[in-house]
């Protein structure tokens, strides 16, 4: 939801073309069109055909070595080789095109770190070739802050604010610099009702919350980043 | 609830199924089963809520169940998966083959098959009464659902053929590349070798070479897909979260695990605050209208999954911040759940 309140947000307040993907799941079309936002769906089929079109200079090669079974059956016991492609056709289409902006809604945490490292994990696969300068070519820009800028969204819990955190982490770990934290759905006192007479369940969850916050802000500087 | 050989949880993020699949394997540890609680996301926020190290993952570890308030004759195992733990015990050794190295690290993208393979692996051990699982959030519990059938189409017996005609160990990888001409598949590897260099290819068919030698114990993980499917056999809980609009991904996620299901199943709707907000007497509008609200967000999960034939159960609120004191009072619920 936050990712399409950003696409929203960006489509009103710059003049580039923004795009709203769900990496490798077809975005929610009846929602986008509601919110008038521009999905972009890039099928794993359809990236890697591509991809291996441009690298062997012929398209229908590329769809013949595709539609080879056993190449299917090997993309799909190695998930991060179509990941490694989907994210590399992102970035192409970034670096062609000055005015467009793809939000990209990643999945869960550990897997997005998968997705992230699926470049360097590539490179040392590869070592030498064609692709190896692709993938540095992917990290370049993925390390380069002008071009992206990463969003982690927790609730307030414990275990997803630290997992948040770790997150974070790695992320630097793997070059990626421009990192902002938010800390989402947050039940706290709002003028639209009276903070009187509250029943007892969510007074007590306010006063959780509370606690948690301060917990938070002396050990992880939460509030300080919170956006 | 019948007690089954496997349950499995599944949720989308932050609807809490950590804290209620730690729950529900405390709560069978006091019934006297002997529980194994596997985490198979690799976030492994469960070693958070059970206090376990780094260093432990991979390893079966015993949890302390005093620090839950339990006597400390029940007995709970726990395994945080490590795929690359996961291989090097279907390897016996650990390989020097650069691909399988690098694709079983932490966040190398084999998780969900070596999933497979070492739930597999714990229940052929036959040591466990229940073993629970916690599945990774979201579409990624779909991925460990179809890995079975992904190594399935792998180890085709037609791929299978092709690859046991590649030789044995000893001979070198140019006379494997030799002998593939006649078999039809060089010309994809020639493709392969014009776009990654001939020393991935190399390693890729030793890659191949290597996985095909314990082709057994792979398609030995295919009957984890059949036993998940059979009624006596597990319990599924789809657990989804009142506290945000998940309405929309509950109904996904029934949908999409339908084909894996039986009848025992369960949609757990978590952190419910309905039985309180039905005991709300609003004294004001302003308040009348934020009950209002907040009954609406509850009630759109109900709304949404009511066609489907799935039971319901709801566990309500629990106003504590620390994940372990969650956990404890959630044990609790289970045992009226139960009776």
């Amino acid at each position: 939801m936050t990712a399409l309140a950003l696409s929203g947000y960006l489509q009103s307040t710059t003049s580039k073309k923004v795009y709203y993907n769900t990496f490798d799941t077809q975005p929610d079309l009846e929602i986008c069109q509601s919110l008038g936002i521009t999905p972009l769906y890039l099928p794993l089929e359809d990236s890697t055909a591509e991809y291996i079109g441009r690298k062997l200079k012929s398209t229908s090669i590329a769809k013949w070595v595709m539609k080879a079974p056993f190449f299917k059956a090997l993309f799909n016991i190695v998930p991060s080789l179509g990941n490694m492609i989907t994210l590399g056709h992102i970035i192409d289409r970034l670096e062609k095109s000055d005015d467009e902006i793809i939000v990209l809604d990643a999945p869960s945490s550990g897997h997005i770190l998968t997705v992230l490292e699926s470049p360097k994990n590539f490179n040392q696969i590869f070592q030498t070739g064609a692709l190896v300068k692709d993938i540095h070519r992917m990290l370049d820009f993925m390390q380069n802050p002008n071009f992206v800028e990463s969003w982690i969204l927790s609730i307030p819990t414990e275990l997803a604010v630290t997992e948040g955190f770790e997150l974070k982490e790695k992320l630097e770990d793997s070059g990626l610099t421009n990192i902002k934290t938010v800390l989402n759905n947050v039940l706290a006192s709002s003028n639209e009702f009276s903070q009187e007479n509250l029943p007892e369940f969510i007074d007590k969850k306010l006063k959780l919350r509370k606690k948690f916050f301060l917990k938070m802000r002396e050990n992880l500087e939460l509030l300080s980043q919170c956006i | 609830m019948k007690q089954k050989k496997i349950e499995v949880f599944c949720g989308t993020g932050g609807v809490g199924k950590t804290t209620i699949s730690t729950s529900r394997a405390l709560h069978l540890c006091q019934q006297g089963r002997k529980v194994l609680l596997i985490t198979i996301d690799p976030a492994k926020r469960l070693k958070q809520v059970l206090g376990l190290q780094d260093e432990e993952t991979g390893e079966v570890a015993k949890i302390k169940v005093e620090n839950f308030g339990m006597e400390t004759e029940h007995e709970l195992h726990a395994l945080l998966l490590s795929p690359e733990h996961t291989l090097n015990r279907i390897l016996k050794n650990p390989t020097e083959n650069n691909i399988i190295k690098t694709l079983s690290k932490p966040y190398g993208g084999m998780n969900e098959i070596m999933a497979v393979l070492e739930v597999q692996h714990q229940l052929n051990k036959n040591e466990y009464d229940t073993i629970v699982l916690d599945t990774p959030p979201g579409k990624h519990f779909i991925d460990f659902l179809e890995s079975t059938r992904k190594i399935q189409s792998f180890f085709d017996k037609n791929f299978s053929e092709v690859f046991n005609f590649i030789g044995n160990k000893k001979k070198k990888p140019g006379r494997i590349l030799t002998k593939l001409v006649s078999t039809g598949i060089d010309k994809l590897l020639t493709y392969l070798e014009k776009v990654t260099g001939k020393g991935f290819v190399n390693d890729f068919l030793e890659a191949i070479h290597i996985l095909y030698d314990h082709r057994e114990v792979f398609l030995n993980g295919l009957h984890l897909e059949k036993d998940l499917m059979t009624p006596e056999f597990s319990n599924w809980f789809l657990v989804t979260s009142a506290d945000q609009l998940k309405g929309n991904d509950a109904q996904e996620m029934i949908k999409a695990s339908s084909n894996f299901m039986h009848k025992d199943n369960y949609l757990l709707i978590n952190k419910s605050w309905h039985k309180f907000l039905n005991n709300w007497q609003a004294t004001d509008p302003s308040l009348e209208k934020l009950r209002d609200k907040l009954l609406d967000i509850e009630e759109s999960i109900q709304k949404i999954t009511k066609s489907y034939s799935i039971s319901k159960i709801e566990f309500p609120e629990i106003f504590e911040n620390s994940p372990k004191k969650q956990v404890q009072q959630l044990v609790s619920i289970w045992d009226s759940v139960d009776s």
